[in-house]
């Protein structure tokens, strides 16, 4: 339709016939509201209600619009004298630093850990370096001297090409996690390793040092969520440096 | 073993102490006798040859000397008696540049360790006449008069003392009868907040500007709106002011008003026809303050940091200073009490009729101006103050050339917010940011003390009428009351709730208003 507007244009009394269309459709309308019948007047009579209520609100406007009313005097709060008037800005820039501050205690207190700062820990301590090789020359390899936890079904890469070994004898299925109001400490299986705050690539190996934050499975322990559900997992934080001491303690996170 | 406690002392009976030698009387110390030679504070004379007195004359001792000395034994005035000592030139500590004597000179200069006198100097007192009346000391709220139902925001005290006005956010305007302590009448009107409300000197208009830019005058006899609105501003009114009773034209029935907006310009209106005389532009931002001055010169103080001078006769501009840093906040006048009370003072005489209440006022300003021509003072938010010589035309002889200040007052460390001159002239207090309340000499502008005990900013300030107390309004909802012969506080006055916004001295009463809505007496 468009295409062959573009071509040809429109016809010679395209303007007069449009006017004189809408000119009539007022009457059309009302005509046809007088005659349909049938579901089609439903649709249609509500239809032109909702246009009616529509209009009468506007014409309402309009008449209030040219009737001038007296202002209600309504005085503005917070009263100054003339020497604090143009002071005002000074207040508000208190209230925002004292606000902008407020919002970031808040957002910091949704991730309040019970350790929230860790020591950071070199990579010769966290790495020893395999030597491979028919003459031990090449030294890419690295093995993790901290305990680990590398889940179920898992399969080692090709020994080839693995970069990272982690070896048996430090991984860890199990941890000893207390809960902080009970005070009661429980042996759960880790689930997995949600951040360790060392550095991303730790949390990808599956590392587990002091201040790790792991997720358990607290299914044992019967907690339910408000809705009648079992939680089956929680997050906690390893409180102890598993590769000195063989076994992971750990605070639950309520 | 347990450690046991020492049984208790075994108190001496009446006879045993009656043996003791009683206790030798502390040696007399020889009381040095001293020259003094006695210096008027006002232009530096001697009063009479140097005297040698002893070192413990006692201060009506010496004001009973002073007066005879100057030969005015019938009246005798009052005296002021302060030193000022020599400072080491290793100095480092500011201290307050003079040594009040109140009790004598033994014990206010000779014996107080860390001031540099010694018997043998000649020492120069230097006399201040004070105010021959005594207001008596505030001591008590004695009324707490509520009514306005939001913040009050200006307050001011009519020329007799009869009357005080206060202006609130609640866009009116009430007059409190003072001497009953009870509300007159109620000045509604205003669409806005009624920010200022000054009395004309013979207490026959009220005018009160407000937040929406209107100037309403009112008759405080009967409270009734005195016409219509002045309208012409086109942001709201920072300040007011009226001309001096001195200065009226025998045909005008009542003085011209000056008022001062945030849109930059003054307008001086005739209020008995309520007409525009004209209008003082060419300030490019916000006028804060218009005070009409006793030679018929307008000073307008702005936030372009300027302030400028004005003909009150046409109203073209004379002079622009232009020294200060940062907003001109605040202005005073020496002779501002003096203006604003007309043809009334302590004795409480009324004037009989117009001509004689101008005749009254013109000699109680010539008096003052006898001795100190008028000073202006400018305070600013640039932590200073600017003291200005008398910037009339009739002062041209002076060697100090009328544009360059007398002194930069230094010493505030956040802004200045309100500066007064006292009654007589003789001092200036300035109320700061900085919870400080600094008193500096009149004359030359030189620092005398910083008063503090304030714990938020200082809002404003108020003289007495015979310029011996200072009482001061802060944030922190308390007014103190100061002693200038200590410069401490003399009388905490507190019972608002919220903070005080403004403060009057009137006769023996202080009225004050604040934040919590109520004003108290």
């Amino acid at each position: 339709m468009d295409e062959h507007r573009k071509r040809h244009g429109r016809r010679m009394d395209y303007e007069e016939k449009k006017r004189k269309r809408t000119a009539r459709e007022a009457h059309k309308a009302s005509a046809d509201a007088q005659k349909i019948f049938g579901h089609k007047a439903k649709l249609q009579h509500a239809k032109r209600h909702a246009e009616k209520v529509q209009m009468k609100k506007t014409l309402k406007a309009h008449d209030e619009r040219n009737v001038k009313q007296k202002d209600d005097g309504a005085v503005k709060e917070g009263a100054l004298p003339t020497y604090l008037l143009d002071r005002e800005g000074q207040k508000d820039a208190k209230a925002l630093s004292t606000a902008v501050k407020d919002r970031r205690k808040d957002r910091a207190a949704k991730y309040s850990v019970p350790l929230p700062k860790v020591r950071g820990i070199a990579e010769e301590e966290m790495f020893k370096v395999i030597k491979t090789g028919k003459h031990k020359g090449k030294s890419w390899k690295r093995m993790v001297n901290k305990a680990t936890f590398v889940g179920e079904g898992f399969t080692r890469k090709p020994v080839k090409l693995e970069r990272f070994i982690r070896p048996m004898g430090l991984r860890m299925t199990k941890a000893n996690v207390t809960h902080p109001e009970l005070k009661t400490t429980f042996q759960l299986p880790i689930l997995g390793v949600k951040k360790n705050p060392q550095s991303p690539l730790y949390t990808s190996l599956g590392v587990l040092t002091k201040g790790t934050i792991v997720e358990v499975n607290v299914s044992e322990l019967g907690m339910v969520t408000t809705g009648g559900k079992v939680v089956w997992s929680k997050y906690a934080q390893i409180t102890n440096n598993p590769e000195n001491d063989g076994c992971i303690n750990s605070v639950l996170l309520v | 073993m347990a450690t046991l406690l020492p049984p208790p002392k075994r108190q001496k009976s009446n006879y045993a102490k009656s043996l003791e030698k009683p206790k030798e009387p502390e040696p007399e110390i020889a009381i040095p006798s001293i020259v003094v030679q006695f210096k008027s504070s006002e232009d530096g004379s001697n009063l009479g040859p140097a005297i040698n007195l002893p070192a413990d004359t006692g201060r009506d001792a010496l004001q009973m000397l002073v007066n005879k000395l100057r030969g005015e034994t019938e009246d005798p005035l009052p005296y002021a008696f302060h030193l000022l000592p020599k400072l080491p030139s290793t100095s480092t500590t500011p201290q307050s540049s003079r040594v009040q004597i109140n009790n004598s000179i033994q014990l206010d200069a000779l014996k107080v360790s860390g001031t540099t006198f010694s018997p043998e100097d000649v020492f120069e007192l230097w006399c201040e006449p004070q105010a021959v009346f005594r207001v008596r000391s505030v001591g008590r709220c004695s009324a707490t008069l509520t009514g306005h139902s939001s913040p009050i925001l200006c307050c001011a005290h009519s020329p007799t003392g009869k009357y005080a006005a206060t202006g609130s956010g609640d866009a009116t305007a009430r007059i409190w009868d003072m001497d009953t302590e009870t509300p007159k009448w109620t000045l509604t009107g205003h669409k806005g907040w009624v920010l200022c409300v000054e009395w004309d000197s013979r207490e026959k208009i009220l005018a009160t500007g407000g937040h929406d830019g209107q100037v309403r005058l009112w008759t405080p006899a009967t409270g009734q709106p005195f016409g219509q609105p002045l309208l012409g501003h086109t942001k709201w009114i920072t300040s007011l002011s009226f001309e001096p009773l001195h200065l009226m034209s025998s045909k005008s029935t009542s003085p011209r008003l000056a008022t001062a907006s945030k849109d930059g310009t003054v307008r001086i209106w005739n209020t008995s026809t309520r007409t525009l005389d004209f209008v003082l532009t060419g300030h490019a931002a916000s006028v804060n303050v218009v005070r009409w001055g006793g030679e018929n010169v307008i000073y307008t103080g702005s936030s372009d940091r300027t302030v400028k001078v004005w003909s009150g006769v046409d109203g073209k501009l004379i002079r622009t200073l232009n020294e200060h840093a940062h907003w001109v906040n605040t202005m005073a006048l020496s002779t501002d009490f003096i203006l604003r009370t007309g043809p009334y003072d302590h004795t409480g005489k009324l004037p009989k009729d117009d001509e004689e209440a101008k005749s009254i006022a013109l000699a109680r300003y010539k008096h003052l101006t006898s001795t100190h021509p008028e000073a202006l003072i400018t305070g600013s938010d640039d932590h200073t103050l600017f003291l200005w010589p008398d910037q009339a035309s009739s002062s041209f002889s002076s060697t100090a050339t009328p544009k360059k200040p007398l002194a930069r007052l230094t010493g505030h460390q956040k802004q200045v917010n309100h500066v007064a001159f006292s009654p007589d002239g003789r001092m200036i207090a300035s109320a700061g940011f900085d919870n400080a309340v600094k008193i500096w000499e009149g004359k030359t502008g030189k620092f005398i003390a910083s008063l503090r005990g304030h714990v938020a900013a200082v809002y404003r300030v108020a003289w007495s009428a015979d310029s011996r107390m200072l009482v001061s309004a802060s944030k922190d909802t308390t007014l103190k009351l100061w002693n200038l012969k200590t410069y401490k506080i003399r009388i905490d006055l507190p019972g608002h709730t919220d903070e005080v916004y403004c403060v009057d001295f009137v006769a023996d009463k202080v009225v004050s208003g604040g934040r919590d809505k109520s004003v108290k007496m």
